[in-house]
């Protein structure tokens, strides 16, 4: 029990502190039957510069199939395929109001209403790092070596999804995820790392969010 | 028979913190001298059959040697050497290209003397250029691929040309190292190339004599021109 509970704390204490803020616009009434399904694409049109990091759609879109049975989350790369190549960069509609063009073209549609494709979340934003500040100097020496420093350094973690509903070829909604945080990270001999999980958290947060907006109860 | 090899004494193997420190050493020489290396990037993929209304025509794609063996080698100073090639790409891609783009279609390696086919296609890559990280200062990989379709009639005569320059980017922090990234970039490349060309392919100035003579002259068969407006 004893063990537990020191795992525990050191866990918490390694972990740097978050703040996390969730807002939500809902544009129409939403809800999910079963059969339906849901896709979480990042913004990648071109010529944009940057695109949504991969690893955060894949937590948004692991997160939101385990919490919810209701929900049939599509893997973003299974849903490129299938729909090729009306999804990928350069083709992809950037506004909703281009939603009903797209789905009158006839092979597009019927694999739609084939995967039961009922929302398409895209999620724009990145984690930047902000700030970052000390030093940590390591040497080694045949008789051994260490670390000596301190680093810190602020994350910022802002994304915004925006649901669009195929069935009606309209914005549902969006919601928008931000999240900051601080880590450190002391070396005396063994440098140990305190980090913050700024974009778990925003990631967590979205994904929750997005879960109650969808189902909707 | 006495073991060729053996510890005379335990006294004599090196202590637990120096052979820990000396495999540190070791693991950072392996490190430092695997960034020196050429990375080598061999395209593989299977391609998605483009979803769109085929072309009511017959034709043979010509997957020449030269595309075959297509090798794009560069150096980047401070960034180490590259090594591009194509592997089985160029079928999978076209195989995918030719199923969804045209009603019925098969590879070739040179134009047949049967006039078996209503026209021919030749692609080929003319140029690939691609850029790291430490170039641009940016966390992606980016290629850059010039296609050269050609357009051959029924009897294999060439009419025209269209130069498709495509892009794809990758992060290189949702790769573990840089040929995974550079592969993804090129990947999306030929992607972005195959997404055009199915798209446009039927507006495509340039294609315009040949679709009139493998549709027969009845361009009106031809699905509808896609505007850039309505696929964005």
């Amino acid at each position: 029990m004893n063990h537990w509970l020191h795992i525990l704390l050191i866990t918490l204490l390694l972990g740097g502190c978050v703040n996390s803020t969730v807002q939500q616009v809902r544009e129409r009434e939403t809800g999910i039957v079963e059969g339906q399904s849901v896709v979480i694409l990042g913004v990648s049109n071109r010529p944009s510069a940057t695109e949504t990091e991969v690893g955060f759609i894949d937590c948004v879109a692991g997160d939101l199939e385990r919490s919810s049975s209701e929900i049939r989350v599509i893997p973003v790369e299974t849903f490129k395929d299938l729909t090729f190549p009306w999804f990928e960069p350069r083709t992809a509609p950037d506004k909703a109001n281009q939603l009903p063009a797209l789905l009158a073209k006839p092979r597009l549609a019927a694999q739609l209403d084939k995967i039961g494709l009922r929302y398409l979340v895209w999620v724009d934003g990145r984690t930047r790092r902000t700030s970052s500040a000390g030093s940590i100097g390591c040497s080694i020496a045949p008789g051994g070596g260490g670390c000596f420093g301190f680093l810190t350094w602020d994350e910022d973690a802002s994304y915004e999804a925006t649901i669009w509903d195929t069935e009606d070829g309209r914005t549902a909604g969006r919601i928008s995820s931000d999240a900051e945080g601080t880590s450190y990270m002391p070396a005396l001999v063994v440098p140990i790392p305190i980090i913050a999980r700024v974009q778990n958290n925003a990631c967590k947060s979205l994904s929750d969010q997005l879960q109650a907006f969808l189902v909707n109860k | 028979m006495k073991p060729k090899y053996r510890h005379s004494s335990i006294a004599h193997s090196p202590p637990a913190g120096r052979s820990s420190l000396l495999a540190a050493l070791l693991c950072l020489v392996v490190a430092i001298t695997a960034g020196c290396g050429t990375v080598q990037v061999e395209l593989e993929s299977n391609f998605p059959v483009p979803l769109v209304e085929p072309l009511p025509a017959t034709v043979g794609i010509v997957i020449s040697e030269d595309l075959l063996s297509f090798r794009h080698d560069e150096e980047i100073a401070d960034a180490g050497s590259y090594e591009l090639t194509l592997g089985r790409a160029p079928i999978d891609l076209f195989n995918s290209l030719g199923a969804g783009v045209f009603g019925s279609y098969q590879l070739l390696e040179s134009v047949p003397e049967d006039g078996a086919f209503d026209g021919y296609l030749r692609p080929n890559i003319q140029q690939i250029q691609f850029a790291v990280p430490k170039q641009t200062r940016s966390e992606y990989y980016e290629v850059w691929i010039r296609f050269d379709f050609e357009f051959l009639d029924e009897e294999g005569t060439p009419l025209s040309n269209w130069m498709l320059p495509s892009y794809g980017k990758a992060n290189e922090g949702d790769y573990g190292n840089a040929g995974a990234a550079l592969q993804a970039a090129a990947l999306s490349a030929c992607r972005d190339a195959m997404a055009f060309f199915s798209l446009n392919l039927s507006s495509q100035p340039n294609a315009k004599p040949w679709l009139e003579q493998t549709l027969g002259g009845a361009n009106s068969a031809a699905p509808p021109a896609i505007s850039k407006e309505e696929t964005r």
